[in-house]
């Protein structure tokens, strides 16, 4: 038998609760309202963060992604605005990045700055900074990919890496998309998937040094291909950051990171980045 | 149509009985039940340790009946200004298993450390896998049970050894971490996190280290001789990390370096399961001002021993 009511209530208590008059269109979770409205909204399903297993402190958060599909002349990710996970809270961040240049068949860097609030807050001047790469032909080198200046012109930057720019036509050669697809970007012909940057990078956002490091970072090439051919000039590349004689210039907490290259607008970046955080939160 | 029912329970036809909350949620929240039926109020969302998939993990044709699940994220720890630590154990085994899993699945480590500071000079870095009581699974030290190497970057030099000193072992950066000094401020206000000036490069050793148990009671043989290992276990590890070396004692000196280190180790007897990971420094300073310290672990279901 179906009794059919619009509420329920326990009869120890006083709080109704609303039941939903439509059927949800697949499996949710049942929220309820401070009024004891019953719904089934599809929010319930989401999940920012991962917890620890051991004092059940917040993990990994995930916070920004971007997808760049035709190439522009900057690359942000950002948490500016996040009120769960202020910058203040984020430990370390950790960058993961596939970025691809467009411009011509030659070799540029792409640069990168921390960024608070939109705004671009490198520290590259008065810091020891300190970059390694391996050199395909020798194994390994020192390497001196170091900072910048600390303002928010495209020759101020925390950190730089070379990478080829492919030098396919527009739009194939702009667009990220075609970079998946044989058919467009060919590996015998044209120059489409090559360069670009790749990997993780992590970044301490503490004590205003904002020194950062970078797991091994793979870098795109191409080789055995007569005049495409391309060998990468570095892999393994990472860096640090730190005030020596003096401090550092910028010091607010980072909430973002832009990436782009200076050698003008026509210089143009695709790819995605994806931005998570380590809150200091523990138990 | 009744627009209101008052009932202490909710039947179904199976007999279960579902028990109504008494009150209103504070805020908005999720519609719980326990074992017994009591509906409450839960928080929105969900949280877990780790994504876990739809299917019971497959070898070939053969399925375990435990659950594939990402890594898992285990332990985190925290040392700062008001809470200085001289070594950091975390655990490497979840708090609970998902079905099928068991402790013996742990297979691969990875410990992640973050703005670590030490208060002076000397702090040699080091690591030590632990059972559950806090012994060094590596327990023995032999020419012929390991290789580790490392390579410093920096200077060009990669150095090879095949002295695995159980002292330190499986991990040691060789080089000390340069003189710090301790952070003058005191209390949670001054965390050396938050501060916004020069500190002489306090707060800048940040890396990982990768463990990965291939067996802990396999029989080796090398393949080139007569003489079988015998039964025994295997660790890999690889790290990276970095931090400014002591090439002297000057506050003002700065050199920085990057450290790859990797070890193979093989044991001749059991090896314990692995189920945390000490931080430490195996001689000379041992105080820490600072750092973030965490563990994720990787469950094999068919890692049984």
């Amino acid at each position: 038998m179906t009794v059919r009511t619009e509420k329920i209530q326990a009869l120890t208590g006083s709080a109704p609760l609303t039941l939903p008059t439509t059927l949800p269109s697949s499996e949710k979770g049942i929220q309820v309202s401070t009024t004891g409205v019953l719904s089934t909204p599809s929010a319930a399903d989401s999940m920012t963060n991962l917890t620890s297993s051991v004092g059940s402190v917040p993990g990994w958060v995930l916070l920004d992604h971007t997808e760049v599909e035709t190439a522009s002349p900057t690359m942000t990710v950002s948490s500016q605005g996040n009120t769960t996970y202020p910058a203040a809270d984020i430990y370390q961040y950790e960058l993961r990045f596939n970025i691809m240049g467009y411009y011509q068949n030659s070799p540029y860097y792409i640069q990168m700055s921390p960024m608070v609030d939109g705004v671009r807050k490198p520290n590259g001047d008065g810091q020891y900074q300190f970059g390694t790469g391996f050199n395909y032909s020798s194994g390994r080198a020192n390497y001196s990919e170091s900072g910048n200046g600390t303002g928010t012109d495209d020759n101020s930057y925390m950190f730089q890496t070379y990478q080829k720019f492919n030098g396919m036509s527009s739009p194939t050669g702009n667009t990220y998309a075609q970079m998946f697809d044989k058919s467009k970007a060919p590996y015998t012909t044209g120059r489409g998937g090559d360069g670009g940057i790749q990997g993780r990078m992590r970044y301490y956002n503490g004590s205003s040094y904002q020194g950062a490091r970078i797991d091994p970072v793979g870098k795109n090439r191409r080789s055995n291909n007569s005049s495409n051919s391309y060998e990468s000039v570095s892999a393994g590349l990472t860096f640090s950051s730190m005030p020596v004689s003096s401090n550092p210039t910028n010091t607010g907490k980072v909430n973002g990171f832009q990436f782009w290259c200076n050698q003008g607008t026509n210089h143009v970046l695709m790819g995605f980045i994806q931005l998570w955080g380590m809150p200091k939160t523990v138990s | 149509m009744a627009s209101l029912i008052k009932t202490n329970k909710l039947s179904t036809p199976g007999g279960q009985e579902f028990t109504l909350p008494t009150s209103l949620p504070s805020e908005q929240s999720s519609l719980t039940s326990t074992s017994a039926g009591q509906l409450g109020y839960g928080s929105l969302g969900f949280s877990s340790d780790a994504m876990v998939g739809s299917n019971f993990v497959k070898s070939g044709t053969e399925t375990s009946t435990a659950n594939i699940s990402s890594d898992v994220m285990i332990d985190k720890a925290r040392v700062k200004m008001d809470a200085t630590a001289n070594q950091v154990i975390l655990s490497v085994k979840p708090t609970t298993f998902r079905t099928g899993q068991q402790a013996q699945n742990i297979q691969v480590v990875r410990f992640c450390y973050d703005g670590v500071c030490f208060n002076d000079g000397g702090f040699y870095p080091a690591i030590q896998l632990l059972d559950s009581s806090n012994n060094n699974i590596i327990s023995n030290s032999s020419s012929s049970q390991a290789m580790r190497y490392y390579a410093n970057v920096n200077g060009g030099m990669t150095h090879y050894s095949n002295d695995p000193n159980t002292a330190y072992c499986p991990m040691l950066y060789s080089y000390s971490y340069r003189p710090t000094g301790a952070y003058t401020g005191g209390g949670a206000s001054d965390e050396i996190f938050n501060i916004t000036s020069r500190r002489n490069g306090i707060a800048m050793m940040n890396g990982f280290a990768e463990i990965m148990l291939t067996s802990s009671a396999a029989n080796e043989d090398d393949g080139s001789s007569s003489s079988s290992w015998g039964a025994g276990g295997h660790i890999l590890i690889k790290t990276f990390s970095w931090f400014r070396h002591q090439s002297s004692y000057s506050n003002t000196d700065n050199n920085s370096i990057q450290r790859n280190f990797n070890i193979f180790s093989s044991k001749q007897t059991t090896l314990n399961n692995m189920e945390k990971i000490k931080f430490y420094s195996y001689s000379g300073s041992t105080v820490m001002n600072e750092g973030l310290f965490w563990t994720e672990s990787m469950l094999n279901p068919f890692r049984t021993s």
